[in-house]
């Protein structure tokens, strides 16, 4: 799936497991997730319940404030990787399904050289392979191995594959969705479900080159990918201003939902070199740079 | 290319797509994106685009299924047509066979059957299968046809039938003959050879008979066939309680041709019956010809059809099964239409046997026949079928085709007064089924007197049967002794000694008594006694001193009849002059040597027979109403049929406006004698003035008197000029004005006011005629006229009063009495007073005509008496006269010549004095200035006198023989042929001549007939001879540049025509058999061992059925169920059409 000079760009980067996949937060219940790194990262100041052993005695002695340290977990990040396999990946040259996988491939390769737990689910209108997330080097293969024998058919329901998927997966983890996201009903009842469930979604949105800028002659018979009998559209050149007009809009509903939740969310494009992609995932957070 | 049939309008729409399909490009690309919902967005839906692109994603799918659509209805149309022949074909056999095989599963003819109750008109209808026949009307139901006998009113229906009541008194029955042998009703009787069938008809047709006469019984329409817009009706005028028309054996057949003529269901016979023989090959079946059609259709639409797959299919479908498939469907279902057949076999073959049952045969020929068909039937292999017709005069199918034919004996009752061959075969022919090999095997003597065997030869060869012949002759001892023929000149002159000689022909040995008859005589008799060669001859010597058409009849013993043969004898041309006196023509033509015989007026032969011989008639000074109405009737017949000549010499007492041009006379007249208006006579007012008094009310001979007095008023205002004017007052004890005085009252109103007035009241003629005084004194008119029809009774005072107004009235008075109690003495001193004429009638029943004659008489403009220089006109009758000597004459009787009527000579003011024209076959002529008066002395006078007339009586004459024009009659299998040969005065053969026939027969009858020309100068027509006997045929040819030519010939049509034909005609024999490839079988040959064809069988319903399959497959294959593509899920490109 990878070229060795593709994973040699791979290997500065790591997952930006965020705070919240891997959250130190201290209660009264007891953590299932021990976060007991060994690295210092912030000061906060005490509260009942908070473990007296953690508590900075030299602040306290300078301020007379009860202040304790924090450190950031150390644990493995769960990353789950959900790839749309719909009818309508096959667009576009190269077709939008095979830059998903090789993303999808990309971020299995980072998660598990920095040993975190990696797992890959494809779908299209429901769940159709489901590979539990697990660190170590033969899973890298696993995952390949599943991409690899993922074919595009059948109708793409968002929604209700993620229902589906978070039904049986739970958080902390980050889940990657990797899709066009064309879908009338959007895939933000899904995303929300993911959250609930502990995992913290990032998008990537997979778009081919002819559906940014579609190019159409004088009149153009329309029909869907994923419905090839259903009703077609007849449309003419006109209507291409309005399509981008509502490409944009549905883009940005995206990606507004994903900036109100601190989601990652990135866009890329099929025909992208692999780079380019890999400096989008970065962009949106995604990624870093190990130091 | 039978595109034009119901089931081709199937086709038009799938034309029509085809058409729409190819015409329509498609411009625009089809692609699929992943995200149409946002494209949706950018697009208001229009349902018009979404309709459009729905049907063109599913257009091929519907272009096969309506291509499979018509196919099969293609395929399924021969079966409903072919059992739609077969059904329409059925009537016109036997009934036996109508009953022995019924059509299928047609749809039957719907009869609604509204009778009193007549057995046989049910039976003839509820016994035919292909009817289905109601006695009272069904709700909800529809009728095809309509049967109404003696029914009220019927309801409407396409078809109607109408068989009119009875009429009283019954009609004397006559023979039924068919005169539209063209019509489909009158061709399926007269296939038969309708035998001798006697109808009368129910009601003395009315006169305007419109519509096809198919059926006649003497003179009478009885089937009258009419097609309008509405429908088809049939009035069947017969009165089938008194006629043996439902006993016959045709009545069924001609009850089934006539509903099924009604139902409109007879066109594809029809069609076959006039479609020339040389069109129809393997098949005479419109099936076949459709086929033919069709099969190049469904090539042609099943290559579009791949066409536009191959244009509009996708390259990512375009798969090689499917094409496969689609070749494969196309190329079985155009076989399937085609009508592809293979080999099966030997075919079982079906003969039918035609045994001649006539009486040329003996009982022992037509036995040893039988047995021999026996035999040969006992030879049959199996799945062979035979059956048997026995045919005479006419044909029955005694046995139908069956596995089992051994008859014993035959059954069916043929007559035996004659062969006919087409009978036999038609009968046989339609015995036939349709499949398998078939063949026809004639046992005959050969020698058809009936029908045309040729016609049926020709149908059989169209269907591919062959006919085998097998000769039967009787052996010279069986054959019956008869007259064979009787030979003498058919011209001779009047003293010219001739022979007359009898062919009797017999068994060698036998002996008989002949009798010679000259018309109704008998002349010699005579032993005979045949000779070796079966002949004997019979000869006698006449002359006849007359001139006249003569009948010689031989007969054998007590035999009634015989064969006979007639004589014309010329000699001089009679003249039958009609005059009550000898007139000055009679000396002038004896001298010139024509025979003249003189009769009363009273005593002129009444019947056109008698008048026959006679060249012309001369009419001399008679009034009309002095000729018998019955002499009339002949005198016209026989100019107008006959060919006679007629010279109507006239005064002003015979030419009067009342008499000729009413009587039947009048259309032969060269000449209109009606009155006209004009400048040659003054204008003149008459009033006429009718009792309407209670006493008018009487009966006289059944009429009322004020009836009477009506058609009195009628005919005057028929007799005077339109110019005049006229006025009608009634009088009782007051004047009633029927109308006013005027010129050219309205007949119409004036017919109305006449029937207004109702006798009444007493009566007082002086009123009246003051009112008729005071009108004429007003009107602008040089004489006034008053006609006073009254019985003159009455009172002293009115007497009185009424002298004064006549006296001093200044009209002329005509009285005409009614009653014989008229005051004879008053009512003639009143007329005479002012110069006017009293008439007492003893018949009161002569009062129009009198009236009429008086109006007439008064008016005055009838004759013109002034003396004037006659010319002569550009006639026959003038040829050769001296021109400048015509002489001066003193008067004549004012008429104008007809159109097409020539003046021979006129008067100073153009009227004619002579005039000629030809009518009908005959001549007339007419001479208005009274031959015997005054008027006449300058012409009796005149050098040119004689010849003038002479040419005259020569052109009026009919020549007995016009040399140049050769009539004779010839004698054919379907009966005797007038044939006339002419030639020209140069010599050239003569063409382009109107030839015109009139036929005499035995017992009156007259045939009309026009000949039709069949070759240079030669002139032919067939001729009905009912009965046997003597015929006279007067012939008239008439060239277009004028001339004319006249023959009489008379014919002899022997009975027994059956008979006379012994020994058989092996030529005609082997000529039936080669002509349709059959053999004339020998003694010991048999029509079943013979080579036979392969059979074969239509293979359509196969060849249709794996179509339908393969079009499944072809549907499963392009759906991807079967041979799908193999793909990788990574497609390389979006497929830029979807799947089908």
């Amino acid at each position: 799936m990878l070229s060795a000079d593709e994973a040699g760009h791979l290997d500065r980067l790591t997952l930006a497991a965020s705070a919240p996949a891997a959250s130190a937060a201290s209660g009264l219940r007891h953590a299932r997730v021990r976060g007991g790194g060994l690295e210092f990262q912030d000061y906060r100041h005490y509260q009942p319940g908070d473990d007296l052993r953690s508590i900075d005695w030299t602040v306290d002695a300078r301020l007379r404030q009860l202040v304790v340290r924090v450190f950031s977990a150390e644990g493995r990040l769960q990353l789950h990787l959900l790839v749309d396999i719909s009818r309508s990946m096959t667009a576009g040259v190269p077709d939008k399904l095979q830059c998903a996988k090789k993303l999808a491939a990309a971020l299995c390769y980072i998660a598990v050289a920095r040993r975190d737990a990696s797992g890959v689910a494809t779908f299209d209108d429901t769940v159709r392979s489901y590979l539990r997330p697990a660190a170590g080097r033969a899973q890298i293969f696993k995952v390949f191995d599943t991409l690899r024998s993922a074919a595009a058919g059948g109708r793409s329901s968002l929604n209700k594959s993620l229902f589906d998927y978070g039904a049986t997966a739970h958080g902390p983890g980050l889940a990657v969705v990797i899709s066009d996201f064309f879908e009338a009903a959007g895939a933000f009842d899904g995303l929300q479900y993911l959250m609930y469930r502990g995992l913290t979604p990032a998008i990537v949105q997979v778009v081919a080159d002819e559906e940014l800028d579609p190019i159409l002659a004088d009149e153009a018979e329309l029909v869907d990918l994923e419905d090839s009998g259903g009703d077609p559209l007849v449309v003419d050149s006109s209507a291409v201003a309005a399509y981008r007009e509502q490409l944009a809009r549905a883009s940005g509903e995206l990606e507004q939902f994903c900036r109100s939740r601190g989601l990652a969310h990135g866009r890329v494009v099929s025909s992208a070199p692999f780079q380019s992609l890999i400096a989008t995932c970065r962009q949106a957070g995604l990624l870093d740079v190990h130091t | 290319m039978h595109l034009l049939n119901p089931y081709a309008i199937a086709w038009l729409p799938l034309v029509a797509l085809l058409l729409l399909v190819a015409r329509h490009r498609i411009p625009r690309p089809r692609r699929a994106v992943s995200n149409l919902y946002l494209w949706r967005q950018t697009t208001p839906l229009d349902p018009a685009r979404l309709a459009l692109a729905r049907f063109r994603r599913h257009r091929l799918l519907a272009l096969q299924i309506a291509f499979m659509l018509a196919v099969i209805t293609a395929l399924a149309q021969p079966i409903v047509t072919g059992r739609a022949n077969a059904a329409s074909k059925t009537p016109a056999s036997p009934p036996a066979a109508a009953a022995a095989s019924p059509p299928a599963s047609v749809e039957p003819i719907h009869v609604l059957l509204l009778t009193q109750g007549n057995f046989f008109l049910e039976q003839s209808l509820v016994s035919n299968p292909a009817l289905a026949v109601d006695r009272e009307p069904r709700a909800g139901s529809r009728y095809d046809v309509v049967v109404c006998d003696a029914c009220g009113n019927a309801p409407s229906a396409a078809g109607l039938l109408t068989i009119p009541a009875a009429g009283e008194p019954p009609v004397p029955a006559e023979r039924v003959t068919v005169s539209d042998s063209d019509h489909p009703i009158g061709a399926a009787l007269a296939a038969l050879g309708a035998g001798p069938v006697l109808a009368s008809p129910a009601a003395r047709s009315s006169e305007t008979v419109t519509g096809d006469v198919v059926l006649r019984a003497g003179g009478m329409p009885v089937l009258v066939s009419t097609v309008n817009r509405g429908g088809r009706s049939v009035v069947l005028n017969v009165n089938l309680g008194s006629s043996t028309l439902p006993l016959s054996s045709a009545f069924p057949v001609l009850m089934a041709s006539t509903v099924e003529w009604l139902a409109g269901r007879d066109a594809s016979s029809e069609a076959l019956n006039k479609a020339p023989a040389t069109e129809v090959t393997r098949h005479a079946d419109r099936v076949a010809a459709s086929r033919d059609g069709l099969w190049r259709v469904l090539l042609v639409v099943g290559l579009a059809l791949l066409l536009i797959e191959w244009r509009y299919w996708s390259a990512q479908e375009r798969t090689r099964p499917a094409l496969v498939c689609r070749a494969i469907v196309t190329a079985l279902t155009a076989l399937a239409a085609a009508g592809l057949e293979l080999p099966v076999g030997d075919a079982s073959q079906t003969v039918m046997f035609a045994l001649d049952r006539s009486g040329s045969l003996p009982a022992d020929t037509q036995t040893a026949a039988l047995t021999r068909v026996n035999a040969m039937t006992g030879r049959m292999r199996s799945g062979d079928r035979a059956g048997i017709v026995a045919f005479g005069l006419d044909a029955a199918l005694e046995r139908p085709a069956t596995f089992r034919p051994r008859v014993d004996a035959i059954a069916s009752t043929t007559s035996p007064a004659g062969t006919n061959i087409e009978a036999a075969l038609r009968a046989a022919r339609l015995g036939l089924p349709r499949d398998g090999a078939r063949r026809i095997v004639l046992v005959s003597d050969g020698r058809a007197t009936a029908g045309d065997a040729s016609r049926e030869i020709e149908r059989a060869v169209a269907e591919g049967i062959p006919v085998d012949t097998i000769a039967a002759d009787a052996a010279p001892a069986d054959r019956p002794l008869i007259v064979k023929s009787v030979g003498a000149p058919p011209d001779v002159r009047v003293g010219e000694p001739f022979v007359v000689s009898a062919e009797i022909a017999g068994p060698p040995g036998a002996h008989s008594q002949v009798t010679l008859w000259r018309d109704s005589e008998a002349t010699v008799e005579q032993d005979v006694e045949v000779a070796a060669n079966g002949t004997a001859n019979v000869t006698f010597t006449d002359e006849r001193s007359h001139a006249g058409v003569y009948e010689y009849r031989a007969v054998l013993g007590d035999d009634e009849t015989g064969a006979g043969v007639m004589v014309t004898v010329a000699g001089s041309p009679q003249i039958l002059h009609v005059s009550s006196s000898s007139g000055p023509l009679v000396g002038l033509l004896m001298s010139s040597g024509f025979l003249v015989r003189q009769v009363a007026p009273g005593a002129l032969p009444s019947v056109a027979g008698e008048l026959a011989r006679y060249d012309a008639i001369v009419l001399d000074d008679v009034p009309a109403d002095r000729l018998p109405s019955t002499s009339t009737e002949a005198i016209a017949n026989y100019v107008e049929h006959s060919g006679g000549g007629l010279l109507l010499l006239g005064g002003p007492q015979s030419l009067d406006a009342a008499g000729y041009p009413e009587g039947p006379l009048a259309r032969l007249l060269p000449i209109d004698l009606r009155p006209r208006g004009g400048q040659r006579s003054p204008a003149m007012g008459l009033v006429v003035a009718f009792d309407k008094s209670g006493s008018m009310a009487d009966l006289v001979s059944g009429v009322s008197k004020i009836e009477l007095a009506r058609q009195a008023v009628r005919k005057v205002l028929d007799a005077v000029r339109p110019t005049d004017p006229i006025g009608v007052v009634a009088f009782d004890a007051s004047p009633l004005i029927v109308s006013p005085l005027a010129a050219a009252p309205d007949p119409q109103r004036l017919s109305e006011a006449l029937r207004a007035i109702d006798p009444g009241g007493s009566t007082a003629i002086a009123p009246a005629l003051t009112q008729a005084a005071d009108w004429l004194r007003r009107a602008r008119v040089t004489r006034r006229h008053v006609l006073l029809v009254s019985d003159g009774r009455t009172a002293q005072v009115d007497a009185e009063r009424l002298r004064t107004i006549v006296r001093d009235g200044g009209f002329e008075l005509s009285v005409i009495a009614i009653g014989a109690d008229a005051d004879r003495r008053f009512l003639e001193e009143l007329a005479a007073g002012t110069g006017g004429r009293a008439y007492f009638p003893d018949d009161l029943r002569q009062l129009p005509v009198l009236a009429a004659r008086e109006a007439a008489r008064a008016s005055g403009g009838g004759i013109v008496e002034e003396r004037f220089a006659v010319r002569a006109g550009e006639h026959p009758i003038t040829i050769g006269l001296d021109r400048a000597g015509l002489p001066t004459m003193a008067g004549y009787v004012v008429s104008a010549v007809k159109p097409g009527a020539e003046s021979v000579l006129l008067s100073h003011l153009d009227d004619p004095v002579l005039a000629a024209w030809r009518f009908g076959l005959g001549r007339v002529a007419v001479y208005t200035a009274d031959l015997r008066s005054p008027w006449s002395a300058g012409l009796r006078r005149w050098t040119g006198f004689i010849p003038l007339w002479l040419q005259a009586a020569q052109w009026l004459g009919r020549p007995a023989t016009d040399r140049a024009l050769r009539a004779s009659v010839v004698e054919r299998s379907d009966g005797a042929h007038l044939v006339v040969e002419g030639d020209t005065t140069s010599g050239d053969p003569l063409e382009q001549a109107v030839v015109r026939a009139s036929v005499r027969g035995p017992n009156g009858n007259e045939q009309e007939l026009t000949l039709a020309s069949t070759g240079r100068g030669r002139y032919e027509v067939p001729l009905a001879t009912p009965a046997p006997g003597p015929y006279v045929a007067s012939i008239d040819a008439r060239v277009p540049d004028g001339g004319d030519m006249h023959q009489l010939r008379g014919f002899y049509w022997s009975a027994n025509r059956e008979r006379r034909a012994t020994g058989a005609d092996i030529a005609t024999l082997r000529q039936i058999a080669q002509a349709t490839g059959g053999r004339l079988l020998g003694p010991t040959e048999d029509p079943f061992s013979g080579p036979r064809p392969r059979a074969h069988q239509e293979i359509w319903t196969l060849l249709a059925a794996a179509a339908l399959v393969l079009f499944l497959v072809d549907v499963a294959v392009r759906r991807g169920v079967m041979f799908r593509r193999k793909t990788d899920g990574l497609q390389p490109r979006v497929p830029s059409e979807a799947a089908a």
